[in-house]
């Protein structure tokens, strides 16, 4: 309950993206909600290229993300809290990025699965005229998963560890 | 007609959850990561290190650039070469880019001294871009546990 | 490395030249028309069209039944040329045309009115060489975002900074024309417009249509695309051919081996470099692995767009123990970069053998699960029963290929039709194909396939001998220089390579034809007169990576 009442205050000071944080603050509910947080993460549905194959993976049968919590994919953003952006990020596509990352309400994480996500990859080479180098110039990133793409146990692994950083209140994400 | 395709319908249906229930009693499909590993395969391309088993300055690099230049994405930033007394080059500076790298294994085909090698870490995850970059000359064995970005990891094994 | 006993068969089995067709494109006004060596370029006939000539001597191809493969764009320096690749429906010839236009001018007749599916082809060659097709009824970018201003395969452009404009989310832009026709015929008029994706569930990557809807009929779509293009074949000319094996992997990420398969052939076309018999049966075992679970993703994906969730779990887990097989021989799960120029990268392990012939056995009984889970089922035969029909002459006429072409009712299938492997030859399999040309047939021919591949490894695993899987590839490897083309049937359909080498290490123009680009060009044609749910329905069905249309 507190928590959607608390994130919505914050909407709609339109300090969705800012690090501003509640001015009162209530120390055992800030860590009971960071733990609840945390243990129930819902990604964005959002791959872009071959590393969505690999998220898909993380949450079918043989790796099931489920068990972190964080299976239930979303296809809205504002139903969702994290994302994972599994791929290449052109030129075309930061924008739309950058709003479905504005659209989700906060706190919310973002995870960079894949080289291209973290920096380009493969395809910040060159003549590059097309590919963003990393999606970290758009959004701010708690997790950088390496790996071309990285396998599904990687993701898990990068879901383990921002859960840990949730629960210890240290990541970049605003916090509500 | 519709009753038709509503009994039809209702066959399928039964269908469905006839393949579902049997599914019940086959093999359990899911591996418990992190609590069990999930098994990687012997010649797996994880990232790349020089093989170097107990002292870290035995390696058998002897500064040919070759896998510099063969590499597609440019993984190998930095790979600096001097020469010894016996005029022999050796690396001074070996940087490689898990963040670039896309675990081909052309750099480790080319190597004509098969210094490098390919490690089985299948799960990393960094909280910063800065810790992929891996200076590999002074690394010795990296398993996935003390891979330099898996911090916490060993917590999180008993959550 | 063993010789081929049948060593004089080139000679017998020489294509015929097609002396009947060389004087009719010479009589439609083609200038220089004349008769290539398929086993060499992978090409029978080349004409020089002048642009005035050009749509003549197309039309005198559309009447042949030749269906427009792709353009191809080339900067010669200074002048550009389009090449038009056409090919015939069975066993008859591919074709080149080449029209020149000079730098200045930069123009050349749209080939729309004859061939529709050389729409997106010339849209891309616009984006890419800034060459103009005079009266294209949509020339604007198709790949590039609106706001760029440069064309980045002409070779004076060495990349540009990445920079995003403040506003850049583009205007919905209409197409009038198209949607209004069938509003027009129906009575139904609207004004209203409904944008599916960019971030959409079921467009299966980053696809942005936009529908012209009338309450739930749809009077006409647009695809923008782009979202995922990485500059690919600007890349292929800053690379080595060897360095360019793993960018083959990441075009097609389902079914990497069937790209790494179809850059290896071309390789060998053009250097004759010949791959061992082992390496040979590992390809067609590989590949058809592959092509299973490609399929299978597309059965899971499939029927998670249309309502069924469980289905995707199962494939999934069928999936996870090829992408098993293929880490164990491979090394990768997904981006292989296993099959090379001479064979492949490295031997398979010990089991091998034996654990793919256990799998194929449950494969077998998987299959008829799914058979009866998923063509049985009375809601997917009421949203795909009839839904999406695609014409043989459309299919034809856009250059379809792959299982949606034999869902059509053309049966082609370049494995049987163009062989790239004597295995496929010798082994016995047939090529499934339905005469629907819905979006049921589709499925229909891909379950079919599924079991044909099952067949095919089967068998091809009785054939793996001993031996060496990799023949002597030279150090230094060249291509001579000269233009090469080779296809390869890839599960989605005809893959190919156009090669121009000017004798270095690196490709002066490396161009390759995606199948899902040809296949999602008609979902345009497809979308009037649909309900907005048939859209997920007939997208799902053909089957399309995104990320292998946008290179
Ligand atoms: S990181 Fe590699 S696998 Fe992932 S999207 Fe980029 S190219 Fe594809
Ligand atoms: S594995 Fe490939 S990408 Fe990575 S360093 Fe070696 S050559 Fe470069
Ligand atoms: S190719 Fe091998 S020997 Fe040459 S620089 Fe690289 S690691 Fe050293």
């Amino acid at each position: 309950m507190s928590e959607s009442l608390q994130s919505t205050s914050h909407e709609e000071a339109g300090a969705d993206t800012d690090h501003i944080p509640p001015i009162v603050q209530f120390l055992p509910l800030q860590k009971a909600l960071d733990l609840a947080r945390a243990n129930s993460l819902w990604p964005l549905t959002f791959g872009i290229a071959c590393c969505a194959i690999e998220m898909m993976a993380a949450s079918a049968s043989r790796y099931d993300a489920d068990r972190f919590g964080a299976g239930v994919f979303r296809n809205s953003p504002r139903q969702a809290d994290l994302m994972i952006v599994a791929g290449t990020v052109n030129l075309k596509m930061a924008p739309i990025i950058k709003r479905l990352y504005d659209q989700m309400p906060s706190p919310k994480w973002v995870i960079a699965l894949g080289s291209c996500a973290i920096c380009g990859g493969p395809f910040d080479q060159d003549d590059n005229y097309a590919v963003l180098q990393g999606v970290e110039k758009i959004v701010p990133v708690d997790i950088f998963v390496p790996g071309c793409p990285p396998r599904p146990e990687a993701l898990l692994h990068a879901i383990l560890e921002l859960q840990e950083r949730i629960k210890s209140g240290s990541t970049n994400a605003t916090r509500a | 007609m519709i009753e038709r395709g509503f009994w039809r319908g209702f066959g399928s249906l039964l269908t469905g959850l006839g393949v579902t229930f049997k599914r019940m009693f086959g093999k359990n499909a899911t591996i418990q990561y992190p609590h069990v590993p999930v098994p990687v395969s012997p010649i797996y391309r994880g990232p790349v290190r020089l093989i170097a088993e107990e002292v870290a300055s035995e390696h058998k690099c002897i500064g040919c650039l070759a896998c510099q230049r063969i590499c597609p994405t440019h993984a190998i930033p930095i790979l600096t070469v001097a020469k010894n007394e016996q005029n022999k080059n050796y690396p001074v500076d070996f940087v490689i880019d898990d963040a670039l790298c896309c675990f081909c294994g052309l750099c480790v085909d080319v190597c004509p001294t098969e210094a490098l090698e390919h490690t089985r870490i299948g799960d990393m995850a960094a909280t910063s871009q800065s810790l992929l970059r891996r200076e590999i000359l002074h690394e010795g064995a990296i398993t996935s546990d003390n891979f330099p970005t898996s911090t916490g990891k060993k917590e999180n094994k008993h959550v | 490395m063993p010789l081929e006993p049948e060593a004089v068969e080139p000679v017998a089995e020489q294509k015929a030249v097609y002396p009947e067709l060389i004087e009719r494109l010479r009589k439609a006004g083609a200038t220089e028309v004349s008769s290539l060596d398929y086993s060499k370029s992978g090409m029978d006939v080349d004409a020089q069209v002048t642009p005035q000539s050009l749509c003549a001597v197309a039309s005198i191809l559309k009447h042949g039944h030749f269906s427009l493969e792709t353009l191809v764009g080339v900067d010669r320096q200074p002048e550009f040329e389009v090449l038009y690749l056409f090919k015939a429906d069975n066993e008859g010839p591919r074709v080149k045309l080449r029209a020149k236009t000079d730098r200045e001018t930069a123009t050349l007749p749209t080939l729309t009115n004859v061939y529709g599916g050389a729409d997106w082809y010339e849209r891309e060659v616009f984006d890419m060489f800034g060459v103009n097709f005079i009266d294209h009824p949509h020339l604007r970018p198709l790949l590039l975002p609106h706001f760029t201003k440069f064309h980045p395969l002409r070779k004076d452009f060495h990349g540009a900074p990445i920079v995003i404009p403040e506003d850049t989310v583009e205007i919905p832009e209409l197409d009038v024309q198209a949607a209004t026709k069938l509003g027009q015929s129906t009575g139904l008029r609207s004004d209203f417009f409904l944008n599916m994706g960019p971030q959409h569930p079921s467009t299966h990557g980053v696809l942005r249509i936009l529908l012209h809807v009338e309450g739930e009929t749809i009077l006409g779509g647009r695809c923008h695309l782009g979202y995922s293009h990485r500059g690919t074949e600007k890349l292929a000319e800053k690379k080595q051919y060897v360095q360019f094996l793993p960018y083959t992997d990441r075009m097609d990420y389902l079914s990497p081996l069937n790209y790494n398969w179809g850059f290896a052939r071309l390789l060998e076309t053009a250097t004759g470099i010949e791959s061992t018999p082992r390496a040979e049966v590992l390809r067609v075992i590989m590949c058809e692995l592959s092509r299973i679970a490609s399929h299978l993703v597309w059965l899971g994906t499939y029927l998670l767009d249309l309502g069924a969730i469980t289905p995707f779990l199962y494939c999934f887990e069928d999936r996870e123990r090829i992408l098993t097989i293929f880490e164990r021989a491979t090394g990768q799960r997904m981006t292989t970069s296993y099959i090379v120029a001479g064979g492949v990268r490295n031997d398979v392990y010990s089991t091998f053998s034996l654990e793919i012939s256990e799998l194929m056995r449950d494969m077998r009984k998987r299959l008829v699960e799914y058979d009866k889970l998923v063509i049985g089922n009375e809601i997917f035969l009421m949203r795909t029963d009839k839904v999406g029909i695609i014409s043989p002459e459309l299919a034809i006429e856009y250059g379809v290929s792959g299982p949606c072409l034999r869902g059509s009712g053309v049966d082609y299938d370049a494995r049987r039709d163009e062989p790239y492997c004597e295995l496929y030859k010798e082994l016995e399999w047939k090529v499934p194909f339905e005469t629907g040309g819905d979006c049921l047939s589709r499925s229909r021919v891909r379950m079919a396939e599924l079991e044909q591949s099952v067949n095919l490894v089967e068998q091809a695993l009785l054939k793996l001998e001993d031996g060496p899987v990799r023949s002597k590839v030279p150090k230094i490897f060249k291509v001579p220089a000269g233009e090469y083309y080779s296809v390869t049937e890839g599960p989605r359909g005809i893959i190919g390579w156009y090669l121009i080498a000017d004798g270095s290490q690196i490709p002066y123009r490396l161009k390759v034809r995606v199948p899902s680009f040809a296949n999602l060009q008609t979902v345009e044609q497809l979308m009037p007169g649909t309900r907005v749910a048939d859209v997920v329905s007939i997208l799902g069905s053909l089957d399309v990576i995104i990320p292998e249309i946008d290179r």
